[in-house]
């Protein structure tokens, strides 16, 4: 039985059982995960995996269930346990599965998918592991370790299919590498002093392994590295700030995670009841792009099955539109955006950004940073996770960064943190550059450098 | 959930060609999910079983898994990893594994594997019910969580078979409440290796919702905290991410390898006399606690940092092997997808002789951290953590004075823990909520009493810092 049969067959059983309607996805997956050390593999880790995740509407109640356990007889079990547990749900009558969109369905036409990852041997994987530990190596002698490296793959092709029509099958494909190194400068000895320890991390991620560049990865790491090395401790003040793509990104990643509209709908976002108003200043345009070419986050149809788009979600500073899935579309009246994502089988679709960034400006980097007298120019920023309060958009984020001087980067400074309200972050900016990059993670992001008037920071 | 000469049939192939060692992990789980987000109730339901297959041939690993329990499908990925490590010697032959008795009771009242969910909604009905009675709530989110794992596990490291189940409760409340345009959030969360019967007493669903709501409810009258360098004391309990962060990811041994700021400092002062810092897997109930590790060595109370001196890592097998140490019962996974990595369980710091009391009136200006925010991160290479305050009081001439809100935390881990300088005999270990991350998700406690740190970079949202002056 292919996917797409046993995935009907699970939606038929489902209705069986007494779901007024069904949906089931059926993914098979294979990853590879390769850690190497010292010019060896460390670690070799091979999960192939198949499951199936069902959604079922009874009575207006919507419920989920997932296994990994494809034999049809354990499958009823399941399902029979789902439609019970399905019961004890609230009525909510915008709980909807999709009807198809005409001439779409199966459209496979716009997904990325590396057919070679499934060919290449692993061994080859481990050579390109290798070689961006090398290329980090290499670079000088400042940099005294390079404590991770990390390649990694996956494949994953799945089917949909429910009562209400939608059919079809789709697939994407992922190849990333991670490089950490650690530079020191050196003490009154001669040896790499320890307390001066700074880590620069590239990674990168594609749709396909030949795009892994070694090179580009190692270079990254080594050079984020050296060039915090010497850094002193940052002082509180107040001063312009610069965000290349490699921290700005984070930003931008705040704002992808605060415009689902489940969040929105449940004033769980900042930018609940924010539709129409200015939320950042008038440089600012950020577009989600589900179908944009060659795109690591492009695909046709959505985890729902419904066919991605594209939008700008902020135009030039005004907030436009949000994120929507079936559900919070027919709840906000009107259609979904096609951001619906399954990441696995296991999990139901939640709503997720798909290619999403800030539109480049018009003017270089280098001119960019010509016109700031003292700034800094950020080139970390961690913890977000903990440092972002998602209710107020207060914000208190752990940075390091360069002295801008006079228009030229100067001395690295760490130990500070930048703290503000992302709706003043966004209002503040007032200068972005024309060199949109992208910083894939778990999706497609991206963003130009762009300088913020003022920022505060805490430090000695 | 499979027989044992299958197992010892395919850890024969997997050492066949020469190999350190193998085991062969099976995992048969289930997890429940029951939430009132939104005054909606939902649930959902996940079963899963798999086996991974490890092999570790010069300290390198090994690793792959199948999500069928037949015999031809376990033997092909023995083969498969066999091949994959590419040894060229042979084997043992014959294989005997003795069987290692768990006798932990399993504790699980109602065990998460039983379709019976009514006592769960019923458990998330009274905490919602609870959380929309807070003063000015908008939103309120209340989520169970609880999972079964029963696991077999067998190994050529120890030739022993265990068998046991994990488990957890997780229980947690988030509300936010709205008032004069402002908007703030409050939540609280536990989880136990227990069942049910654990949501009761001081621990009763609508407890969570007061607590919750309590948070919330300040933080809207709480200032912005100022920022800069000052001294900071910590409230007891869930603050011990401090520790987590600062210290305990820096002393997991795949870690120290790779030269972590704890690399070389065994039997050195790392931190100020007042610490002793444990990693113990052994308390009744708690998230990190189990009886064998994932490799099948006992689980312990392991004291890493002794009256301010480093005295032990966090081994695996592997780690232990290379560093010609005992393992430490703190080799983790995730799920059967994974293999094994040294891992925290419950973190925390033993109590000191100070009254906590005397430690707010002995601090002239500085911030009191109560409850903390979305966890931590920690840089093991260079020292750097982050933690944050969610909310917490300024300390004015050694009184408690307003409430502040929206701080994160930062410093360098041996450099925070050398600046200790008053410990509280208030130990409280917390049963956390949270997972911790490590490419591999797992249950972990913390803990500390309280807690004064000299000098720390807080970083506030309200106006800079500025230090006491001696009148």
């Amino acid at each position: 039985m292919n996917r797409l049969e046993l995935a009907e067959k699970l939606a038929e059983q489902a209705r069986k059982h007494g779901a007024d309607e069904a949906e089931a996805f059926v993914m098979e997956s294979s990853e590879v995960e390769i850690k190497i050390h010292e010019g060896q593999p460390e670690t070799v880790n091979y999960t192939d995996s198949s499951g199936y995740g069902i959604r079922v509407l009874k009575d207006g109640k919507m419920g989920f269930a997932s296994s990994n356990n494809l034999d049809l007889g354990e499958a009823e079990t399941v399902i029979s346990r789902l439609i019970n547990y399905t019961e004890k749900h609230t009525q909510d009558e915008h709980n909807v599965l999709p009807d198809p969109v005409a001439g779409v369905s199966s459209e496979q036409v716009l997904d990325q998918f590396d057919d070679t990852l499934a060919t290449v041997p692993v061994e080859k994987k481990i050579e390109r592991a290798i070689a961006m530990e090398n290329a980090a190596k290499k670079a000088e002698a400042r940099i005294v370790q390079i404590p991770w490296v990390q390649y990694g793959d996956s494949s994953q092709q799945y089917a949909i299919f429910s009562t209400r029509g939608i059919s079809g099958e789709a697939r994407r494909s992922e190849a990333y590498g991670a490089v950490l190194a650690l530079g020191m400068e050196s003490g009154s000895d001669g040896q790499p002093d320890p307390a001066t320890t700074q880590t620069g991390s590239g990674i990168d991620v594609k749709a396909f392994f030949e795009q892994i560049d070694p090179d580009h990865i190692g270079h990254k790491a080594t050079s984020y590295a050296l060039r915090m090395l010497g850094a002193g401790d940052g002082k509180t003040t107040e001063i312009e700030g610069v965000f290349p793509p490699e921290t700005g990104f984070n930003f931008i990643k705040l704002v992808a995670d605060m415009v689902a509209a489940d969040l929105v709908q449940k004033k769980k976002s900042i930018f609940s009841g924010k539709l129409g108003e200015m939320v950042a200043s008038d440089k600012v345009t950020i577009i989600d792009d589900g179908r944009m070419k060659d795109g690591l986050s492009t695909s046709s149809v959505d985890g729902e099955g419904v066919p991605t788009t594209t939008k700008d979600i902020i135009k030039d500073g005004k907030l436009n539109t949000f994120l929507y899935d079936s559900y919070t579309a027919h709840r906000a009246g009107t259609v979904s955006t096609g951001n619906a994502l399954r990441r696995s089988f296991a999990s139901k679709p939640f709503i997720a950004p798909s290619n999403f960034y800030m539109k480049a400006g018009k003017v270089s980097r280098d001119n960019l940073l010509a016109g700031v007298k003292d700034g800094l120019y950020v080139t970390e920023v961690s913890g977000l996770h903990a440092s972002v309060d998602q209710v107020t958009g207060n914000f208190s984020i752990p940075s390091k960064g360069l002295i801008i001087k006079d228009g030229e980067l100067a001395s690295p400074v760490a130990n500070i943190t930048i703290s503000g309200n992302i709706f003043d972050f966004f209002k503040g900016i007032d200068t972005v550059a024309d060199d949109l990059t992208w910083e894939p993670r778990e999706y497609a992001i991206g963003a130009p450098t762009f300088k913020v008037g003022n920022i505060k920071i805490s430090g000695k | 959930m499979i027989d044992h000469e299958l197992l010892k049939k395919a850890l024969t192939i997997a050492i066949e060609k020469g190999a350190d060692f193998a085991d062969i992990y099976v995992e048969k789980a289930a997890y429940n999910y029951v939430t009132a987000d939104d005054k909606k109730l939902r649930t959902a339901l996940t079963v899963e079983r798999g086996v991974g297959i490890r092999v570790v041939i010069g300290g390198r690993t090994y690793y792959a898994i199948t999500n069928s329990f037949e015999e031809p499908a376990i033997l092909k990925v023995a083969a498969y990893v066999r091949d994959a490590a590419g040894g060229s010697g042979n084997g043992n032959g014959v294989i005997d594994l003795r069987e290692k008795k768990a006798s932990w009771k399993y504790p699980f009242e109602m065990p998460p594997a039983s379709p019976e969910i009514d006592k769960k909604v019923d458990i998330v009905k009274r905490a919602d019910e609870g959380a929309w009675s807070t003063p000015n709530a908008v939103q309120a989110t209340t989520s169970f969580r609880d999972h079964q794992r029963d696991i077999l596990l067998a190994s050529t490291l120890n030739d022993s078979i265990v068998s046991h189940t994990l488990g957890l409760t997780e229980f947690g409340v988030n509300i936010i409440a709205e008032k004069d345009g402002i908007r703030e959030s409050g939540g609280y969360g536990k989880s136990f290796y227990a069942g049910i019967e654990a949501l009761t007493g001081d621990c009763a669903p609508e407890k969570f919702a007061e607590k919750a709501g309590e948070i919330a409810t300040i933080s809207l009258t709480a200032k912005d905290c100022p920022r800069g360098e000052m001294p900071v004391v910590f409230a007891p309990g869930r603050n011990g991410i401090l520790f987590h962060e600062s210290c305990g990811h820096g002393m997991e041994a795949d870690l120290v390898e790779k030269g972590t700021t704890f690399t070389g400092l065994m039997d050195q002062q790392v931190a100020s006399p007042l610490v002793t810092l444990v990693d113990d897997g052994t308390l009744p109930g708690y998230p990190g606690s189990f009886e064998f590790d994932d490799e099948g060595t006992p689980s312990e109370n392991t004291t890493l940092i002794e009256d301010g001196i480093l005295k032990n890592y966090m081994h695996s097998s592997i780690t232990a092997q290379k560093s010609k140490v005992k393992p430490t019962g703190s080799a983790r996974r995730e799920s059967f997808e994974f293999p094994p990595l040294p891992r925290m369980r419950n973190t925390y710091i033993l109590a000191g002789n100070t009254d906590p009391n005397d430690i707010i009136k002995d601090t002239k200006r500085g911030l009191y951290a109560v409850e903390p925010g979305g966890g931590g991160q920690v840089n093991v290479f260079t020292g750097e953590f982050i933690t944050s305050v969610k909310l917490g009081y300024m300390i004015e001439d050694g009184k408690l004075t307003y409430p502040v809100k929206g701080a994160s935390i930062i410093g360098r881990g041996i450099d925070a823990l050398r600046d200790i300088d008053l410990v509280g005999n208030d130990l409280e270990v917390h049963k956390t909520s949270g997972r911790c991350g490590k490419g591999q998700q797992v249950p972990v406690g913390i803990g500390m009493p309280t807690v004064r740190v000299k000098s720390l970079n807080v970083g506030g949202t309200g106006d800079a810092y500025e230090e006491a002056t001696d009148e």
